[in-house]
């Protein structure tokens, strides 16, 4: 029983060499630098960010979060066609009365209101899937991976 | 060494793995070619929190741009496009969906099993378009009760000709007040629904209910990551003999023989393998004097969210609990009699629906803390439709072998055209009228319909290119899953559908299987094979 019990132990380790030594993501204790946005546009980012997505009693809104220096990270890899909606929507973001309008399947034809509404989607998803807002609940923001295969 | 088997089954699927679990049972020997890996799945998973993924959840941005169903999470799972890539018009898109793995798509599947009618096998006597299949329902319904207790499908019969009863594992969960209201609804226009019919288990895959099962028998042999290139003919039997496949890890090229073939690699895999195919005798595919390899190509719409509602009472999810919950199914309804075309479209259409869970916040037109507070008063309160209608199958939807496009392991592509004509939109329309009557008339709040349906493909229900028909001049198999012209060749998967109605093909796609794997038992048995 004793034997079992040394030997289901051992195989619960990882590698017989590592121990429990304790990690931190690097998000936790340090910042990305910019790498799509201009600074400029980062200020008029975060801005609408708080406003969009803001911390209600005491819940990590999108700049809690670090939504808008992940979406700098995301941006700088996607594709062209979503840099440049991001680069143009934040040149003349429009007013965010533009979100009170009813969403439509379609995208609008409104450059502005197109921007906005897609921003409210990032941002609230960059939000909801932060280590901020899954803290203090439990069992959230877990997902099965799949692992590659060789 | 090469050798020579009785049966080469390429795919380890839905249709392969039917072929091995019956004639491996029967005493048949059989070597399965599976282009992918053979996985455990349970050690290829594990829990991480979302945050800790490069990119948040969001997906690595531009490495599925035809696979909207691809997740960060499961981003591993799927085909990668850009070794095995394929074309379509720029302005017609086609969401091609592959998974390369022991179980091939089954192992993700929806699990969604329902049966087809004589309203989809006979469906020319009934409205003049198309083609019958070889088949008729009283064919299938003895394999269709025996499939479904294999994936212990659960749901409830109705008694209705247009969705067969089967053997079913019955559901009698009672219904949330919400969608009780709706089942009302539609009861008094005459609109009939049921419960989902769905496999149920673990895992309901060919991996875990089919293969090992036939492993048992110690009759079949499974190479895996052997990617089928082309079909073996010989001119002076006028029959096939074998698979050369490609191992997908050295890349080296292999033979191996087979008295008889059998093509399981899903619908537009096992199309491309025959068209690329080609010999002296057969300059236009496998088998192909009929000229419709390739050819009738269809799916089936979806419209997704063509409703999305909100269940007023439900508001302030925790002072509502219980009011909603639970999902269903509208069976077909339109053009259920002969020669019908009611609102201008043939044939008919389906939807899933279900209550409870959040509303997606884009579909919530706030922002700030009236967004967040909506969020939360509405945790319980969506209810949503989905709809899915057939398409009819047409000459001009096809695929062919692209004039330079290559896989990484140098085996031509595919060039996909499917477009979706007046009838399917007609369709759609009208799908997303009645949804919005009915979700008004049962008192939810419409916040968005529409009649957008996804591109052609992303329902993964791809089917034909390779159909059945009692006439070899117009169709490739006969109603054994069989070669008109190669009586050692046949095709297992949905390549071989004539038309597939509204409803999801697998539970169809085995049964076919099991039926046409006896077939080839007994004209073994007789040395007709
Ligand atoms: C997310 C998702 C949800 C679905 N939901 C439902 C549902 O609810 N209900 C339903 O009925 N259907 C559903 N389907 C579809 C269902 O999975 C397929 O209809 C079914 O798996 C088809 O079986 P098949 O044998 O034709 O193909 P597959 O299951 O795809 O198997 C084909 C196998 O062949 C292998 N292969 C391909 N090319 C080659 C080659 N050249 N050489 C050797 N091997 C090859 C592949 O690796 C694969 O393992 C869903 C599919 C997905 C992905």
């Amino acid at each position: 029983m004793l034997r079992r019990h040394a030997l289901s132990a051992l195989l619960a380790t990882p590698s017989l060499w590592s121990q429990d030594i304790a990690t931190v993501h690097p998000e936790t204790v340090a910042e990305t630098t910019l790498k799509f946005f201009s600074p400029a546009e980062f200020t008029v980012l975060e801005k609408l960010a708080g406003q969009i997505i803001p911390s209600v009693g005491g819940r990590a809104g999108a700049v809690e979060a670090g939504a808008p220096r992940f979406l700098d990270f995301l941006l700088s890899k996607s594709l062209p066609k979503d840099q440049q909606a991001y680069r143009a929507g934040l040149a003349k973001p429009g007013s965010l009365a533009l979100l009170e309008k009813p969403w439509t399947y379609a995208e609008p034809a409104d450059p502005q209101e197109r921007f906005l509404k897609r921003l409210k989607d990032d941002l609230f998803r960059a939000t909801a899937n932060s280590r901020e807002w899954a803290a203090g609940r439990r069992g959230a923001g877990v997902v099965s991976y799949f692992k590659a295969a060789e | 060494m090469a050798k020579t088997y009785p049966v080469v089954i390429v795919g380890s699927g839905a249709s392969g793995g039917m072929a091995a679990w019956a004639l491996t049972k029967a005493g048949i020997e059989c070597v399965m070619l599976e282009a992918g890996p053979m996985l455990d799945l349970e050690k290829q998973s594990e829990l991480r929190p979302i945050y800790d993924l490069p990119f948040r959840g969001f997906g690595t941005p531009g490495r599925f741009p035809h696979v909207t169903q691809a997740s960060e999470a499961n981003e591993n799972a799927w085909l990668d496009e850009k070794q095995n890539p394929y074309s379509h018009p720029e302005k017609d898109p086609y969401y091609w969906v592959r998974i390369r793995m022991g179980g091939g798509k089954m192992n993700r599947w929806g699990r969604a099993a329902w049966r087809l009618s004589d309203l989809e096998f006979k469906a020319k006597d009934h409205d003049g378009f198309g083609e019958n299949w070889p088949v008729s329902y009283a064919d299938l319904a003895p394999f269709y009760d025996r499939v479904e207790p294999i994936f212990k499908v659960s749901g409830r019969n109705e008694g209705l000709p247009q969705l067969p009863d089967g053997q079913l594992l019955v559901d009698g969960s009672p219904e949330s007040p919400a969608n009780q209201r709706f089942i009302d609804a539609a009861k008094k226009r005459g609109i009939p629904i049921t419960k989902p019919r769905r496999a149920t288990g673990t895992l309901a895959s060919s991996l875990n209910l089919l293969l090992p099962e036939a492993l048992a028998t110690g009759k079949l042999t499974i190479v895996p990551n052997a990617i089928a290139r082309e079909v073996s003919f010989d001119a002076k039997t006028g029959l096939v003999n074998g698979v050369h496949f490609v191992d997908r890890r050295s890349k080296r090229d292999y033979f191996v023989g087979g008295k008889t073939v059998i093509l399981g690699a899903a619908t537009l895999e096992t199309t491309r393998l025959l068209l690329n195919s080609k010999s002296t005798r057969w300059p236009n595919g496998l088998g192909n004097s009929s000229g419709t390899l390739g050819h009738y190509l269809f799916d089936q719409i979806y419209v997704k969210n063509v409703v999305q509602a909100l269940v007023p009472e439900a508001r302030l999810s925790r002072a509502a609990r219980g009011v909603t919950g639970g999902a269903g199914y509208i069976v077909r309804f339109r053009n259920l009699k002969p020669g019908q075309k009611e609102n201008g479209f043939l044939r008919g259409y389906t939807y899933d629906f279900g209550s409870g869970g959040g509303i997606n916040p884009k579909y919530i037109p706030k922002y700030g803390e009236p967004l967040l507070k909506e969020v939360a008063d509405l945790a319980n309160a969506s209810f949503s439709l989905t709809t899915m209608g057939e398409v009819l199958p047409r000459f001009e939807n096809h695929v062919r072998i692209h004039p330079t496009l290559k896989d990484d392991w140098g085996i031509p592509s595919l060039h996909i055209e499917h477009r979706y004509t007046p009838n399917e939109h007609a369709m759609a329309k009208d799908s997303m009228e009645v949804a919005s009557e009915l979700c008004r008339a049962a008192g939810f709040e419409v916040l968005e319909a529409h009649s957008q349906m996804v591109p052609p493909g992303e329902s993964i229900h791809e089917l034909g290119t390779c159909r059945m028909g009692a006439d070899p001049k117009k169709s490739m198999l006969n109603q054994w899953n069989q070669s008109h012209e190669i009586k050692n060749l046949f095709v297992f998967d949905g390549s071989a559908f004539v038309t597939g109605g509204a409803q999801n093909p697998t539970l169809t796609i085995l049964s076919l299987a099991l039926r046409s794997s006896e077939y080839i038992v007994e004209r073994m048995k007789r040395g007709e094979l």
